[in-house]
């Protein structure tokens, strides 16, 4: 019991009125009799004399009394300390991963819809109830409602996610959805891992913890790397739990056992394995096993998978009247193929029957329309074509300028390593392209530019290799490896240690009018590619696994185009040890203990109270009368 | 103001009051008296002792035998017929001349009763009491007297009206011991009262019976006082005394005064019945004449 507006108890002094009135109004009927003899005895036993109880009887007075204790009630707001909500409440639904934790009754994330179902159980009156599931995004699956069938029917569908939850989100959306409630209250059902700094929120917060235990390992990272004695694979295993751990690592290449290392693991500790990959492997697998009879309550972070691109070479188009340099370093760079074309050649050969991942253009004009792949650009040109007006949509040329010292250098990656100054160049174009920033930019305009263009990355250089001594210097190896990493050429698939959610961008090459990508579980994704220079953007990245693409040109031939892994990658989500309490804004939000309690406000059954006590004083008022003619 | 009609007189005329007890008869009445007397009807002999009449000694069998016997005969004599009305301010309700008041109801009973009496050739008092005092009509016999009886009473009842009712306090206990200690001519004796009465009326109920009266007390209640129809809050003024009493009345309330005149009621029975009083509850509503009829002859008052 509460009351949540104690003052209006003063209300009750309104009793001695009504008491005061009584008294007053008592001034009896009088009634002649033949005696009061018999009388007395009566009087006497009914003790009727004494004020105090000639009111004790007044059936009246009293029903009057309670109309007033019930609306004085009612005004007081008094209010029933109960299991449930009592008024609107907000609820934070953890989504993350850690909620697939199989140590709740099976998972966490089970144990806390029981909980919000529960919540929605003790639904009553006008509670409302916002449902804010919190996973990659916070996202309301029901605002403020006291429909519980809807609540259920969202709740049901609500799953928790593979990745991280966006805390900082989900506390803005819980605090928007506060304002204009009254009473609002927020309950966070979480295992803990909210990040620190969170704002304070504009509500009482309550923490219902969900999770048991800690135990847990995972793969944070693996990776493959190239070396002098061929491919590499790194893979990093933790313990996330509280004891010392043994666990079997096993290798899978191209699903085939490979090798199996047998792990341990201390209390908290990670650790790091590498193993040399035989040349030929497309794809390696590592899955991680607990040896020693002790539970791993989250799975999700036991595999992990990584492409291999072994032995693909990059096809890059010289389009170039003779070039040595470039000619000479793509010969050196390894796992190029470098093909060339005259200019006169690039201009009849409309499409090429296999598409390069690369393009150079060495003082050739660029062709019209988009560019066919990434390109590296040197020396601009204009169009050559008859009726070209010296424009083209990404670069034009203007003029000539010979003052080349850089003036503005920006920070990029292309330049890592480079010192630009330790090079001199005769003479650079002047061009203007809009949609490229410049690198490297002198008095008179940029001489390195860096962009994308429909999702192509295209660097230009403004100045011909031949008149400049760069490719004499130790920097020219350097700066075209950066920007062929940067480049990226042959890259169909723009995705670096893809985790869970998050978006993998697509580069079909030109001729693909359909990509279709093959999803871990083996469903299929397809997109139709309307406009062949536009990036598809892929976003169905819940499950962790190998995802293969495949491109169909409009013959309908249909080619592999590549894979990429998305790995559960994230310490914080395999430290699966649930909090005891939450850092929310300054105050430390300690985990609820006896159950969820609410206000249960009580003034709509009070008023309703007051009404049938006023319909039986009414009642009582007219129907004594009767009593006489009994 | 009448009483009575022709018809009820007639009627009243074919009674005659009845009393075990008493035998102290001075006149000769037309009743068989226990005592043996000087009528003539012949009742037994005894042995003479002196200082008997010698004009009872039975000549012829002293002649026969020489030995004296006084002739005993049936005694014949007269009832004495005592009606004691109170008259105090409780009995003049209610108020009006309401077929239902209790005085108007009592007097046109003690009219009947002293009438049958009268027309039985017993000797009839008629004494009305209340604080004041009393005022008593007779004692006379005779059926030539009943009209004057029924015109006193009718007098009285035209005068209570004027009367103070407050002053006519209850006496009903004092009056009686004093009419007990007073009597000349015990008889059967009727009270008719209602008994609110603050001082207690059974010692003089006790000195009454001392005296050799047989008493018949006829309880006297109006309708509203047996089942009051009341409710609410209510002073209640006491048109005897004056006082008041203020009471809360609901049905719960009513019922436990239904409760309680009944045990008082009871209470009365059982005081009379082991003494001999002939008790009856009469409520005004109830026709005299049934009364008489009815509950006066089951008591063996009235043949």
């Amino acid at each position: 019991m509460a009351l949540l507006a104690p003052t209006a108890l003063v209300l009750a002094l309104l009793a001695v009125p009504i008491l005061l009135l009584y008294m007053l109004r008592l001034r009896r009927r009088e009634q002649p009799v033949s005696s009061t003899w018999l009388w007395r005895a009566l009087v006497r036993d009914r003790a009727a004399n004494a004020p105090w109880q000639r009111l004790r009887r007044n059936l009246l007075l009293f029903l009057q009394l309670l109309i007033l204790a019930a609306l004085v009630l009612a005004l007081a707001r008094l209010a029933l300390r109960r299991p449930g909500l009592g008024g609107n409440l907000i609820v934070l639904l953890d989504a993350s991963a850690s909620m697939g934790a199989s140590d709740g009754s099976p998972t966490r994330f089970d144990d806390a819809r029981a909980a919000v179902d529960g919540l929605i159980g003790n639904l009553s009156g006008d509670d409302r109830l916002t449902l804010i599931r919190v996973g990659q995004t916070a996202e309301v699956l029901a605002a403020a409602t006291t429909d519980r069938i809807l609540l259920r029917r969202a709740l049901a569908v609500a799953a928790p996610e593979n990745g991280p939850a966006d805390w900082p989100a989900a506390f803005a959306l819980a605090a928007g959805s506060t304002q204009g409630l009254s009473n609002p209250r927020i309950a966070i059902i979480s295992d803990g891992g909210l990040p620190e700094g969170l704002p304070p929120l504009p509500a009482e917060v309550t923490f219902l913890p969900v999770g048991r235990a800690g135990e847990n390992l995972a793969i944070t990272a693996q990776a493959a790397r190239a070396t002098a004695s061929g491919p590499q694979l790194l893979v990093a295993v933790s313990n996330s739990g509280t004891t010392a751990r043994s666990a079997l690592l096993s290798l899978y290449l191209d699903n085939v056992l490979y090798d199996s290392r047998r792990v341990e693991l201390a209390a908290g500790a990670q650790s790091a394995q590498t193993w040399s990959l035989p040349a030929g492997a497309t794809l390696a697998r590592t899955q991680l096993e607990p040896r020693d009879g002790l539970p791993d309550y989250l799975a999700v972070d036991n595999n992990a998978w990584t492409p291999l691109d072994a032995g693909s070479t990059r096809r890059v188009m010289l389009i170039s009247d003779g070039n040595l340099f470039l000619e000479r370093i793509f010969t050196v760079l390894p796992g190029y193929e470098l093909f060339r074309m005259s200019s006169a050649e690039a201009t009849q050969a409309t499409a090429a029957e296999e598409p390069f991942d690369l393009t150079i253009y060495d003082g050739v004009p660029l062709p019209d329309g988009p560019l066919p792949s990434s390109a590296l650009i040197f020396n601009p040109q204009p169009p050559s074509g008859a009726g070209a007006d010296g424009s083209s949509p990404l670069v034009t040329v203007t003029g000539t300028f010979t003052e080349t010292a850089a003036v503005r250098i920006a920070d990029s990656p292309l330049l890592e390593n480079v010192d630009w100054g330790s090079f001199a160049i005769a003479n650079a174009q002047q061009v203007e392209a809009p949609t490229l920033p410049a690198v490297v930019s002198a008095a008179a305009g940029p001489l390195l530019l860096a962009g994308e263009s429909n999702g192509r990355r295209v660097v230009v250089f403004t100045f011909d290799l031949r008149a400049s001594d760069l490719p004499l210097q130790i920097a020219f190896p350097i700066i075209m490896a950066n920007i062929t990493a940067w480049l990226n050429p042959g890259r169909v698939i723009a995705a670096d240690n893809s985790q869970p959610g998050s978006t993998v961008t697509l580069l079909p090459d030109g001729r693909a009018v359909r990509a279709t990508v093959t999803l871990p579980d083996g469903s299929i994704w397809a997109r139709d590619i309307a406009n062949a220079a536009q990036p598809v953007v892929f976003d169905q990245t819940q499950q962790p696994g190998v995802y293969r693409l495949t491109t169909t040109d409009a013959a309908g031939a249909a080619t592999p185009a590549g894979a990429f892994a998305v790995n559960f990658f994230d310490a914080g989500e395999s430290h699966i040890q649930p909090a005891a309490s939450l850092q929310v804004g300054q105050a430390q939000v300690t985990a609820a203990t006896g159950g969820f309690e609410g206000l249960r406000e009580l003034w709509p059954w009070l008023l309703a109270a007051a009404l049938a006590v006023l319909l039986v004083e009414w009642w009582v008022a007219y129907r004594r009368p009767l009593f006489r003619t009994r | 103001m009448r009483l009575f009609d022709d018809a009820t007189l007639r009627t009243l005329e074919r009674l005659s009051l009845w009393a075990d007890e008493v035998r102290v008869g001075v006149m000769k009445g037309n009743r068989r008296s226990r005592r043996r007397g000087a009528s003539i009807e012949f009742a037994d002999y005894r042995d003479y002792t002196q200082g008997d009449d010698l004009r009872r000694l039975d000549w012829n069998v002293f002649a026969r035998l020489e030995r004296p016997f006084i002739k005993l005969t049936e005694e014949e004599e007269d009832l004495a017929v005592h009606v004691l009305i109170d008259t105090s301010g409780s009995m003049d309700w209610p108020a009006g001349d309401d077929s239902e008041n209790k005085l108007r109801y009592g007097l046109r009973l003690s009219g009947a009763l002293g009438y049958i009496a009268l027309s039985s050739g017993d000797l009839v008092q008629v004494t009305l009491f209340d604080g004041r005092g009393q005022s008593a009509w007779g004692p006379f016999r005779g059926r030539q007297n009943g009209w004057p009886l029924l015109q006193f009473l009718e007098a009285s009842l035209a005068a209570r009206a004027g009367g103070d009712a407050a002053a006519r306090q209850t006496v009903t206990g004092p009056f009686l011991r004093g009419y007990a200690q007073r009597a000349h001519r015990p008889g059967l004796l009727f009270l008719l009262s209602d008994l609110f009465a603050p001082a207690d009326y059974r010692d003089g109920l006790v000195a009454l019976l001392a005296r050799g009266y047989e008493v018949a007390l006829l309880h006297l209640l109006s309708p509203d006082e047996a089942a009051p129809e009341l409710a609410g809050d209510l002073r209640l003024l006491d048109v005897e005394t004056g006082d008041a009493a203020e009471v809360s009345l609901d049905p719960q309330a009513l019922e436990e005064y239904a409760a309680r005149l009944a045990a008082w009621q009871e209470e009365l029975r059982r005081f009379c019945g082991p003494r001999g009083i002939h008790y009856a509850s009469v409520t005004t509503d109830q026709p005299w004449d049934a009364l008489i009829r009815g509950a006066l002859r089951r008591e063996g008052v009235v043949r």
